[in-house]
């Protein structure tokens, strides 16, 4: 009897689950296809069965413009986000343009957000009121709201940065004091492009911006922080990658990056261009 | 609804009481009824079985995170993955 009560309190108390650090998610254990290596790139895989994501099939987005990706970890798994510009017609002269979002559980299902479109187009007139590019956004753990930060064109071809603010990630409110940079004319000494990449960590806005200090220079890297997006233009500008050298695929500078922190390491992502 | 929430509660104490010496913590309770509504009643494909998201949630309980909250969360969001992501960003480790 003894040796019986002994034997169900260690079962009732065996250690069930690994406690570890992190749990580690193989895609090909949640997707439905398989993932083939790269050629030359050594350490990727591509999805045998992109894309994932060309349309939502909502009525408002039959074109997709901009989109940018956020991952959200639920109990060490990840969901992700998408968000997008998109407009009715390809054909249209002018572009009806909205944004969405979309959320999947392995980044190959996608679920369109039923309160879709949730941005508040700015004035026909306005700084931002013919197009918006490169939108990025990322989440703001002080504040518990999502940040948007997007290249706007005006009709008269200015182009500046503005940011959002939304709690849920599908209602927008643009910031009053926008454009917070302008892309029209130099800042410092810097002509910014176009923005590649946007993190909030502590309360800290940092952008990378692709941009150059002389009037033919290829678009090198630049990091801004500050407390807020509106600080921007004021924060110093480190250089943090110069675009490749000539010849290289990267020669003309970066069209798009994205920050992975793994294990300790910061990695950045970029998308390069050249000649 | 209360009916199953009654339901869900006295299933959770079943477990927390169901081992002879009492050995599982409320974070244990509070991971399984959220790995019950993830994997077993939403069925998202995040997780390739149960055991992972038990293992992640006790690896955040283990980090501190309100797993308890996030249990609660959870079963509210009725399956709803934007809602799910949104219970994570206020009570779980969020963004990675």
């Amino acid at each position: 009897m003894r040796r019986t009560w002994l034997f169900l309190a260690m079962t009732a108390c065996a250690q069930e689950y690994d406690v570890t650090a992190h749990v580690d998610v193989d895609p090909e254990a949640v997707t439905e296809c398989d993932f083939d290596e790269v050629d030359g790139a050594p350490g990727f895989s591509a999805y045998s069965c992109n894309p994932v994501f060309t349309t939502s099939d909502e009525p408002w987005a039959g074109v997709l413009g901009s989109t940018t990706f956020l991952e959200s970890s639920v109990v060490q798994h990840p969901f992700y986000q998408i968000w997008y510009v998109g407009w009715p017609d390809a054909d249209a002269e002018d572009r009806d343009f909205q944004i969405g979002t979309a959320i999947s559980a392995d980044g190959t299902e996608w679920e369109a957000h039923g309160d879709n479109p949730g941005w508040d187009k700015a004035a026909a007139d306005a700084w931002d009121g013919d197009d918006i590019q490169n939108i990025k956004v990322a989440w703001d753990d002080r504040t518990q709201q999502y940040r948007m930060a997007y290249g706007g064109i005006s009709r008269d071809y200015f182009f500046g940065i503005g940011t959002a603010a939304s709690v849920d990630g599908v209602h927008w409110v643009r910031d009053p004091l926008n454009p917070a940079l302008s892309l029209s004319a130099a800042v410092g000494d810097i002509d910014y492009a176009w923005p590649v990449a946007y993190t909030i960590d502590d309360g800290q806005h940092t952008a990378l911006f692709a941009g150059t200090d002389s009037e033919e220079g290829a678009l090198d890297l630049y990091e801004l922080t500050a407390d807020d997006p509106v600080g921007w233009p004021l924060a110093e500008p480190r250089r943090i990658l110069e675009a490749g050298a000539p010849g290289a695929f990267d020669d003309e500078g970066f069209l798009d990056a994205a920050l992975v922190h793994h294990e300790g390491v910061d990695w950045l992502f970029y998308i390069g261009f050249g000649r | 609804m209360r009916l199953r929430r009654v339901m869900r509660m006295l299933g959770g104490l079943a477990l927390a009481c169901g081992g002879l010496t009492g050995c599982l913590g409320p974070e244990q309770v509070a991971c399984e009824e959220a790995c019950d509504t993830l994997v077993g009643e939403c069925g998202f494909a995040a997780y390739p079985d149960r055991t992972s998201c038990m293992e992640g949630c006790l690896n955040d309980a283990d980090q501190g995170a309100p797993v308890s909250g996030l249990s609660t969360c959870v079963y509210e969001a009725e399956c709803d993955p934007f809602e799910v992501v949104a219970c994570s960003r206020a009570y779980g480790a969020g963004e990675e």
